[in-house]
């Protein structure tokens, strides 16, 4: 049972569209928006830019784990050379991360969907049965997830692409004018706060060893970092080609209100309902993965004998505490303050900082272990 | 009050005694880091959803 669960099989593309899925579903949420406020007509450049930084990172993260600890996770990598302690600490932090961003995406994704289309539903019958669906989901495990995420990114990319084309009436391009928007040093620090949405980085240094073929980390990690850029770019150009930037600042869901404006004629127009499933899809993949990372690490920094048990509470938690903030602003505050200005320390500088001292506290059983791969 | 208790009874209480039974099974394995970690979650899940619940309830 345990290998069965713990041990699942996953193909490379299989586990790029899950991770590009979590890094894309940020067009739903209140990126666009952030990102208006901050890169005004140039934010559309600001995944280009987190991408490519994200992409270095990366690169750096992966060369590290493949020639000093090849074949082990973040967890094990911290187990080996700090301990038990080490490994549960390392646990506890990575777990608390994904439930608060879990909480996050919940928040923001059901007062969407409470503003938008359901909204006489009490806040609390909402997240239940939402979450009752994303527990399910994550308790069938890695597989069950990755497999419905391969099927979803493609009606994904056709529903966000078809979006940005369908306004292609409402296009003004003399709306991305200024060129550099608010300025190069404003749009460099908005494209470094970008690397807070890549979490697939941090995530695959937990779950690379579930791919047929553990050496795939590189091309899935670039592969899934490049197509939700493009996606998060894409979005955020047409919609500032829409909107003029004064309105496109506030505008609490950009993705919703592009969807309103679709008019091609009297029999192709208000297609919003369409793009809602769209956006359950997305929220209901992201949160799944996201609970069962928590799951995961925390079963193998506490050596659960399985990570299936712990999934109710984490959902459960995760509902509390995305029922935390009194209202959506603060909600959203949590995003403005937190999530987007220092997620990047826990996406990069986290894991990089675990092989880097785990390298140094065990030379002599790296070199070894590398001898023997 | 009435809707508080209900809510209690059927969202957090199931979960409490789910993850109870889990880290009493793991005790019985003897895996006793796995066991009190398991009853912590539980008690903290517990706690922040009977917090949230009567927060909604009142």
């Amino acid at each position: 049972m345990q290998m069965v669960q713990n041990k699942a099989r996953v193909g490379g593309k299989e586990l790029t569209a899950a991770m590009t899925l979590l890094v894309a579903s940020h067009t739903f949420l209140i990126y666009p928006q952030y990102a208006s406020r901050y890169g005004l007509e140039a934010s559309w450049m600001a995944p280009i830019e987190g991408a490519i930084v994200s992409l270095v990172l990366f690169l750096l993260l992966d060369a590290l784990i493949f020639r000093f600890f090849p074949g082990q996770d973040l967890i094990e990598i911290a187990q080996t050379a700090l301990g038990t302690f080490g490994g549960v600490l390392v646990a506890l932090l990575l777990a608390l991360y994904f439930l608060f961003v879990t909480a996050s995406v919940l928040r923001e994704f059901v007062e969407n969907v409470l503003t938008t289309v359901l909204p006489s539903t009490p806040i609390l019958v909402a997240t239940l049965l939402f979450m009752m669906a994303v527990g399910y989901f994550a308790y069938l495990g890695l597989e069950g997830i990755v497999r419905t995420a391969f099927f979803t990114l493609p009606i994904l990319l056709v529903g966000v692409l078809g979006l940005c084309l369908l306004t292609m009436n409402w296009w003004h391009p003399i709306l991305l004018f200024p060129i550099l928007g608010s300025g190069i040093p404003a749009l460099t620090l908005l494209g470094l706060r970008t690397c807070s949405l890549f979490t697939n980085v941090l995530l695959l240094s937990i779950i690379y060893k579930h791919a047929h073929d553990p050496h795939e980390l590189r091309r899935v990690g670039i592969n899934s970092t490049l197509l939700a850029a493009l996606v998060l770019s894409a979005f955020l150009l047409t919609y500032h080609m829409v909107f003029a930037e004064q309105s496109a600042v506030n505008i609490s869901f950009p993705f919703y209100q592009l969807a309103r404006l679709i008019y091609i004629g009297r029999f192709i127009q208000r297609m919003e309902s369409i793009f809602v499933f769209l956006w359950v899809a997305a929220a209901l993949i992201v949160m799944a993965v996201l609970i069962w990372g928590a799951a995961y690490v925390l079963s193998v920094g506490l050596r659960w004998s399985t990570f299936r048990p712990g999934v109710p509470a984490l959902t459960l938690l995760c509902l509390a505490v995305g029922l935390i903030p009194a209202s959506v602003t603060h909600a959203i505050q949590f995003d403005y303050r937190v999530f987007l200005p220092w997620g990047w320390t826990m996406n990069f500088v986290f894991p990089i900082l675990v092989v880097l001292v785990a390298r140094m506290r065990t030379p002599g059983r790296a070199h070894r272990r590398r001898r023997v791969a | 009050m009435l809707k508080f208790i209900i809510s209690i009874l059927f969202i957090p209480l199931p979960v409490f005694i789910y993850t109870l039974s889990f880290a009493r099974w793991m005790h019985g394995r003897g895996q006793r880091v796995g066991a009190y970690s398991a009853g912590v979650l539980a008690v903290v899940t517990a706690v922040f959803a009977v917090v949230v619940l009567y927060r909604l309830s009142f």
